[in-house]
């Protein structure tokens, strides 16, 4: 990317230059917007055009796709009209196996529908990525082929035919446009998002080490790097749909995302013992640290910043291993001033700081190779083959599974009302609060994406009540036609550039197509006009009362839930067995922390730090588990060391189950027992050197795990989930 | 060639499926034009893509008609 201040001549004061930078600021910013609304009318006029020269039934469904599928990078476009194919598809089979299977049963077709749709929804809940918008294609699209078809069911295979017909013309039209015409490629995108993820992870190492961050920044920074590691997978798979070599980089791209999750684990885990030695007034190991911690975030500049392209951070990597030459002799040195001040418990304090440091010098050496090799030749790349974890968004079960009974409940109560009520436009009302409730189940704000969409839905009505029966009935031929609705089209078009009003522009966008319906032979019937729009504006204000009457706090990013599951997922470090344990469980709390902080507004409120200071927690006791579970493996089956490890895995499993005081305390003496048995076995001296080493690495573990259970945010959940289960045995 | 094909019952326009069948085919070529860094030399990625899809279904759709 040009930067635009570069460009700008070396006069400014003069006023042709001054006049050269406000054009070329314009075509900067103001010019992407333009291009962008241009793209989208071409391509929607294209799609109507097409539709009405082969004499569809509803041409007005290929416009109204090419609006959805209208985002401003053609990746993002591309991937988002696969998927919506796919949906429709998928949708549509699941009509017509639905109608074939109840013709003549509307109560059964509706509830076969409204289990189709609870599936689709909860899938579209669970996945929160594009995928998830298939999902909801494929839920809504068999009701609006579905519900029509209740009354001629044999016309339910064209209706079907019809609908993929107009869907699959609108997104040919938005493909060829968006990524032939002026594409703005979404890999350029990533490669900003990747050269920033690392910048400020290397800035947040440097920073830390020299002490010039305080808690609270650290937390927000922990917050910022889960958003730009999501926003990372985001990126990549949107840029993976458009011509260019991503596709074939997933590999190292995943590489990358887990070994800075990775990485910046080990990092905080580093911290951590710092602070909360400080925080005790034992600055004896901080003092002897500091020469290690200078010499590394030195290491990590390049001039006086970190490296910001894949280029610069060759120079990191060969400082990196200037490093490592180092580090034994560093390591020697600072054992060598600690000894002669030593006392026995902060040894032990050192020993594992030391451990940490090093493992962290490694990480770090393995994620600035894969950096710097990311924009290589293929041909050259490494075969890390499987050996990654894919990051992938996950919500928690019960909120997936909420969000698709919501939906269902909100079908069938509708469907029935519409049955019942005999108002030819309810059936709009019926789909749109359908397709409502299964797209807003991906969001945290559900209610202000509606309302969003709502006021687009009610600005459109005068604008296009005046565009049908003021203009389109003088209107001869279609040159006449785009004329007459471009000027509403494009105003809205341009709203959606902007992120305050794009809900309202999309919404506007929508509603004009919808309710303009342009035909090839138009019908111009005001009383239908006033009918089917009054129908879609209480679709979405039932969409609305959906979300606040069905379980209103089960939605994404609800703090509970989240705390839940990241204790959840800490528990099945004791017992899984599975490859790649350690990236799994990186990659699902940098995913649970995107949603803590997706649900949030403004700043983060005394509860979600606390959740938030439990994921850290909870993050470096996984990542001790799991260690000790792979060192554990090393020794004979009834050996004594093995037993005490295995008990105390068994203890901490049961406090991650039932988080109680006493379980807390049985987790706690497990590790001091298990501590003292390695110790004694330490003290016999008859062992070898591997074995001397394993058993220094498992204590460096067990005293990790045990300055973690003593943190005061774990305890804090053990109230916190106390109180709940209190308030339910009084309401029950 | 027929104009139409009876799939399952269903009459369906043989061009369709020989567009379906180049898109298929379109996405190994594309795979392989991104491995093998074709990509890096073409001026206009997207446009040259396109193209391959055209060139693709029309030598198809020329072989059977």
């Amino acid at each position: 990317m040009s930067t635009p201040a570069a460009s700008i001549p070396a006069a400014p004061d003069s006023t042709l230059g001054r006049l050269r930078a406000v054009t070329q600021d314009w075509i900067v910013n103001e010019g992407q917007r333009w291009i962008f609304v241009v793209k989208t009318l071409v391509a929607a006029f294209l799609a109507l055009w097409i539709a009405f020269l082969l004499g569809f039934d509803s041409p007005r469904s290929a416009m109204i796709t090419v609006f959805i599928v209208a985002l401003p990078s053609s990746g993002m476009a591309l991937e988002k009209g696969v998927y919506r194919l796919l949906g429709t598809l998928a949708g549509c089979a699941a009509a017509l196996a639905i109608v074939g299977l109840f013709p003549q049963q509307p109560m059964l077709l509706f509830l076969a529908l409204a289990i189709w749709v609870a599936l689709c929804t909860s899938g579209a809940a669970l996945m929160r990525n594009a995928r998830s918008y298939g999902f909801v294609l494929a839920g809504y699209t068999a009701c609006m082929i579905a519900l029509p078809a209740i009354d001629m069911p044999t016309q339910v295979f064209n209706l079907a035919v019809a609908r993929v017909t107009e869907i699959s013309l609108g997104i040919l039209c938005s493909a060829l446009l968006n990524d032939a015409l002026f594409p703005k490629h979404q890999s350029e995108q990533l490669v900003q998002t990747v050269r920033s993820l690392y910048s400020n992870f290397a800035q947040l190492c440097h920073d830390a080490m020299h002490g010039r961050l305080t808690d609270e920044q650290m937390e927000r920074l922990h917050l910022r790097f889960a958003t730009e590691v999501a926003a990372l997978e985001a990126n990549r798979a949107a840029a993976s749909f458009e011509a260019g070599d991503v596709r074939t980089r997933s590999q190292q791209l995943h590489a990358f995302n887990s070994a800075a999750m990775v990485t910046l684990t080990t990092f905080h885990t580093l911290h951590r013992l710092m602070q909360r030695l400080r925080q005790r007034g034992e600055l004896r190991v901080p003092q002897a640290m500091a020469p290690l911690f200078d010499a590394f975030s030195d290491a990590l500049l390049v001039t006086d910043t970190p490296a910001r392209t894949a280029a610069e951070a060759g120079m990191t990597r060969e400082r990196l291993a200037e490093f490592r030459q180092r580090l034994p002799q560093l390591v020697a040195t600072a054992r060598r001033d600690f000894a002669q001040q030593a006392n026995s418990p902060q040894q032990l304090d050192l020993d594992t700081a030391l451990e940490l440091m090093q493992r962290l010098q490694q990480e770090f050496a393995d994620l600035i190779a894969i950096y710097h090799e990311l924009p290589g030749r293929l041909t050259a790349r490494p075969e890390r083959g499987a050996a990654n974890w894919s990051y992938s968004p996950k919500t928690p079960g019960v909120i997936a599974l909420v969000a698709g009974l919501r939906a269902a409940a909100a079908l069938l109560v509708l469907a029935l009302a519409w049955y019942g009520l005999n108002w030819p436009s309810a059936g709009g009302a019926v789909i749109l609060t359908v397709v409502f409730c299964a797209l807003a189940s991906s969001s945290p704000f559900p209610e202000q994406m509606i309302r969003s969409t709502t006021e687009g839905f009610v600005l459109a009505i005068p604008f296009a009540f005046v565009c049908a029966f003021y203009m389109l009935n003088h209107v001869e031929g279609y040159l006449m036609l785009v004329l007459s609705m471009a000027p509403f089209l494009a105003a809205s078009i341009y709203a959606t550039t902007w992120r305050r009003t794009l809900g309202i522009g999309t919404g506007f966008n929508l509603m004009f197509a919808q309710i303009i319906a342009p035909e090839n032979m138009m019908r111009f019937n005001v009383a239908n006009f006033f009918n089917d729009s009054i129908a879609q504006i209480v679709g979405l204000v039932l969409a609305v009362l959906m979300f606040a009457l069905i379980l209103p706090e089960h939605r994404q990013g609800s703090r509970r839930h989240i705390a839940e599951a990241l204790w959840g997922e800490t528990l099945r470090l004791c017992f899984g067995e599975r490859p790649q344990m350690r990236q799994h469980f990186e990659s699902r709390v940098r995913d649970l922390l995107n949603q803590l902080s997706m649900g949030m507004r403004g700043p983060a409120s005394a509860a979600v730090r606390l959740t938030l200071n439990q994921a850290i927690v909870l993050l470096e006791l996984g990542h001790a588990i799991l260690d000790l579970r792979a060192l554990q493996a090393r020794w004979p089956a009834a050996h004594a060391v093995r037993a005490a490890q295995e008990n105390c895995i068994a203890a901490l499993a049961a406090y991650l189950r039932q988080p109680l005081p006493i379980r807390h305390a049985q987790a706690l003496a497990a590790t001091t027992v298990a501590a003292n048995t390695l110790r004694a076995h330490q003290a016999h001296g008859l062992i070898g050197l591997d074995e001397a080493a394993t058993l220094q690495r498992s204590l460096t573990d067990l005293h990790l795990i045990g300055a973690s259970l003593q943190d005061p945010s774990l305890q804090a959940f053990a109230a916190e989930s106390r109180i709940t289960e209190g308030s339910l045995s009084h309401a029950s | 060639m027929p104009r139409e094909i009876a799939l399952f019952g269903i009459l369906m326009p043989s061009l369709l499926l020989v567009f379906v069948l180049s898109v298929a085919l379109h996405v190994g070529v594309d795979w392989l034009c991104g491995r093998f860094g074709v990509y890096r030399h073409v001026w206009h990625p997207a446009l040259f893509r396109l193209c391959l899809l055209v060139c693709i279904f029309g030598a198809l759709a020329l072989m059977l008609y």
